[in-house]
């Protein structure tokens, strides 16, 4: 019913990105079947808990960050029947007004595309073992905290 | 006893390294290895029980038993995005 297209990169971890995320690949989220593509673009911010941010710096693990956002990925392909799904998440150092993660959902109607978007970052920004550290003009420098998931679907729970 | 190698991440890499061995007692499970570890490193303690564990790319439960030259990955509270 609906095949989830493994994202045509180069690098060998294909929803982690060392280099900057290139915009181009919205267009392999492009289907005839489908009327509706969402595009979610996280970028870096120049504040943040009222500190001037000069960059940041994310770290990964990265097999399992590209094996848990390709499973997120697929979920969401299913749950909310989209055509395409497209998720890339830097690594490295991110500029200001920078891309650090994209998001692209493609469906008939724009309610499923807009919807499995929200699912997809959110997911993502709260299990992929991905972390951020952000450096400020203050010269100092701190590992961020992502605020509450709206998709409680695997919480942290430590047993 | 027997010997695994942990990996850390972000503010976990930054107090206690980002790969070190350790020989596990006890249960020998990864709750008796977060012990060690706590036992080690006190100051790692708050992070820790904050933590997710991974084993070949899988999280696992803290019941979880250990085997000798596993590769154990402690993961902190996500930040990406």
């Amino acid at each position: 019913m609906y095949t989830y297209y493994p994202l045509q990169v180069a690098d060998k971890f294909s929803h982690i990105s060392e280099s900057p995320i290139d915009f181009n690949l919205i267009q392999q989220a492009f289907d005839e079947r489908a009327g509706a593509v969402v595009v979610f673009s996280g970028n870096v911010r120049n504040h943040n808990v009222g500190k001037e941010v000069l960059y940041l710096d994310y770290e990964a693990y990265d097999a399992m960050a590209n094996k848990m956002i390709a499973e997120i990925i697929a979920t969401a392909i299913e749950k909310f029947s989209l055509y395409k799904a497209i998720c890339v998440h830097r690594k490295g150092k991110v500029a200001l007004g920078e891309a650090a993660v994209i998001v692209v959902t493609a469906s008939a109607h724009r309610d499923e595309a807009y919807e499995a978007n929200r699912y997809i970052i959110d997911r993502v920004k709260y299990e992929a073992p991905i972390w951020k550290q952000e450096f400020f003009k203050d010269e100092t420098s701190e590992w961020s905290h992502n605020a509450g998931n709206r998709y409680q679907e695997n919480p942290i729970v430590i047993s | 006893m027997i010997t695994v190698t942990v990996h850390t991440f972000a503010a976990l890499k930054d107090l206690i390294g980002a790969e070190f061995e350790l020989e596990v007692a006890g249960g020998v499970d990864v709750e008796a290895l977060k012990k060690a570890i706590m036992s080690k490193y006190p100051k790692s303690e708050a992070v820790l029980d904050q933590c997710r564990f991974a084993i070949n790319e899988e999280l696992v439960a803290l019941s979880t038993g250990l085997e000798e030259n596993q590769h154990v990955y402690i993961l902190p509270p996500s930040s990406g995005g």
